[in-house]
């Protein structure tokens, strides 16, 4: 299931980014180019420090872009927008509220009407698992289901975009593949654009219809790979043949640039 | 024992389990539970009582005098057949200590808030502030008679100055950590100054405004008796000072009793009131699960 005929939602061109301190300048991303089509789920992939984050940061209107044009639904970014929703690398959660509160943080900080949104943010919560939880703090909840409400809070005004930094980077590995199939059906229910930060190989592939591999800082596109994997995607696809070769492709282009050192 | 037996043998447990009346499964006596709830308050009272007859003990056995050390049976005499005297005297104390604390918070939260939200301020106030707190308050007290006379005022500035930073430094401590992510993310919400305030930054902060005003309201006992003791004719620093001048030990003791139970009480209420207004955070969680 492709979706190669849908239009540019986010657009990026000849991105740059420098951080400037007052000792040295840190050239963060350089030349940075591709479109996101609507529908689409894409993977930004790298290696710490590559500037991936950045690059979300970016896109969300948290950071300024030092020159270049990055455009999501047409229009330029110059700040916070109301169709995004985003996920952080940590879940950042609201310990003094409630799980569902915490969803419907969204809702009050947009000054949405609540009344409207809150039949959402409880099936949301239901479709992850949370349906007993709606009244617990965050305290009460694990690493995954907390990640599991902030993704709630991120989808629950409904927005056309999802920017997901790293999310489920803290994460242990058994959680984490729960996360992945997760994920995957609530992309493939709701069929939102979906720009995922990561710097796991099998995350972006199973995930993706399109991994793109940043190289070390500078960050720039080193891969722009098209994933060809039916879905919805069970978890033994990472046993074939056709998966694998994605994945040796995306290491060969890491180690051609000694990100990794292979023996 | 095989596989499908021994699932059998679980299922019936637990239905047996299930099939108990609630009572019977939970049920704590109500000494359990009263143990439970105040054994963290036993263990330093056994302590005191030790201390407290040890005390008894040695003036007894050398003999000591009441203008040197005053026996603690002696304190807690004087403490019943002075009583009317004494609680005379605490009530101008109670309010210096509970109007001037009042005064210090009204003054100290809203400035902290203001030094946080503003750079201006806090490159232009803050530091000052921070410099302000190495002043030797107590040493500023008989300036201040000076100023404002023998009335209750000079006493209530000093409690509010004594008072006054510990809870300005915290609560902008408090409101400067909240973490970039959270900012970031009221950002991301378009979450107006406001919203980000009270949705995130004032109860991120709550529980260092908390830490401040626990401190404070110690300090606010220490400026109430400051005041008294350099202008007044009544309060129990008044009293501290006259007792002392005629060396009736026992009653300085007796005063001393009365303002620990006045620090005690207004300490814990605070506690109480932290309690149950930040019931989310770490420190309360731990402490309410006991140790």
């Amino acid at each position: 299931m492709s979706n190669t005929n849908g239009q540019a939602m986010i657009s990026i061109s000849h991105l740059e980014k420098v951080y400037e301190t007052l000792t040295s300048s840190v050239h963060a991303i350089s030349e940075v180019s591709f479109d996101v089509k609507e529908g689409e789920f894409v993977s930004v992939l790298g290696p710490s420090g590559c500037g991936k984050s950045t690059l979300m940061m970016i896109a969300a209107g948290l950071r300024k872009k030092t020159s270049g044009v990055i455009k999501v639904n047409g229009r330029d970014v110059d700040g916070p927008m109301d169709d995004i929703g985003v996920v952080f690398q940590r879940d950042v959660l609201l310990d003094w509220a409630n799980v569902l509160d915490n969803v419907m943080f969204q809702i009050q900080a947009r000054k949405l009407p609540v009344q409207d949104y809150l039949p959402n943010a409880k099936r949301l919560l239901d479709s992850v698992g949370l349906a007993d939880f709606h009244k617990a703090k965050p305290y009460e909840l694990s690493g995954g289901m907390r990640q599991r409400v902030s993704i709630c809070r991120a989808l629950v005004h409904n927005p056309q975009l999802l920017l997901m930094d790293e999310p489920f980077g803290a994460l242990d590995a058994l959680t984490r593949e729960q996360m992945m199939l997760d994920l995957q059906t609530v992309w493939l229910e709701s069929k939102k654009t979906v720009l995922f930060i990561t710097h796991s190989i099998q995350e972006a592939v199973f995930l993706s219809d399109r991994v793109i591999v940043m190289s070390p800082r500078p960050g720039t596109i080193d891969l722009d790979l098209r994933i060809d994997l039916p879905r919805p995607r069970s978890l033994h696809i990472m046993e074939t043949p056709e998966f694998n070769a994605y994945m040796r492709e995306i290491r060969e282009t890491f180690e051609a640039r000694g990100v990794i050192a292979n023996v | 024992m095989s596989n499908s037996t021994n699932s059998s043998d679980k299922s019936t447990m637990i239905k047996k389990l299930s099939e108990l009346p609630r009572d019977e499964v939970y049920e704590i006596s109500f000494f359990q539970k009263f143990w439970a709830r105040t054994q963290g308050f036993f263990y330093p009272f056994f302590t005191l009582v030790l201390l407290v007859g040890l005390t008894e003990a040695i003036v007894r056995i050398f003999e000591i005098r009441n203008f040197i050390l005053p026996a603690p049976s002696k304190v807690f005499e004087t403490l019943i057949s002075s009583w009317s005297y004494l609680w005379l005297n605490a009530q101008p104390t109670i309010f210096i200590i509970i109007v001037g604390f009042t005064l210090s918070l009204c003054t100290a939260v809203p400035i902290g808030i203001l030094i946080a939200s503003s750079k201006v301020m806090e490159k232009f106030v803050y530091p000052l502030l921070v410099t302000a707190q190495t002043i030797p308050k107590i040493a500023l007290a008989p300036m201040l008679v000076i100023w404002f006379g023998f009335s209750s005022t000079p006493k209530l500035v000093i409690t509010v100055l004594i008072s006054f930073f510990p809870m300005v430094i915290n609560t902008v401590a408090g409101l400067q950590a909240v973490p970039q992510e959270m900012l970031d993310l009221a950002k991301s919400s378009r979450a107006s100054k406001w919203t980000t305030f009270r949705k995130i930054r004032w109860p991120f902060a709550l529980p260092n405004v908390f830490a401040g005003l626990k401190i404070a309201i110690t300090l606010a006992v220490i400026g109430a008796i400051v005041g008294e003791y350099v202008g007044g004719d009544k309060g129990l620093g008044f009293v501290l000072i006259i007792a002392a001048g005629r060396l009736e030990m026992d009653l300085v003791f007796a005063a001393v009793v009365i303002l620990v139970a006045i620090g005690m009480t207004s300490f814990y209420t605070l506690s109480f009131i932290e309690r149950i207004t930040i019931p989310w955070h770490e420190s309360i969680r731990k402490d309410s699960r006991g140790r």
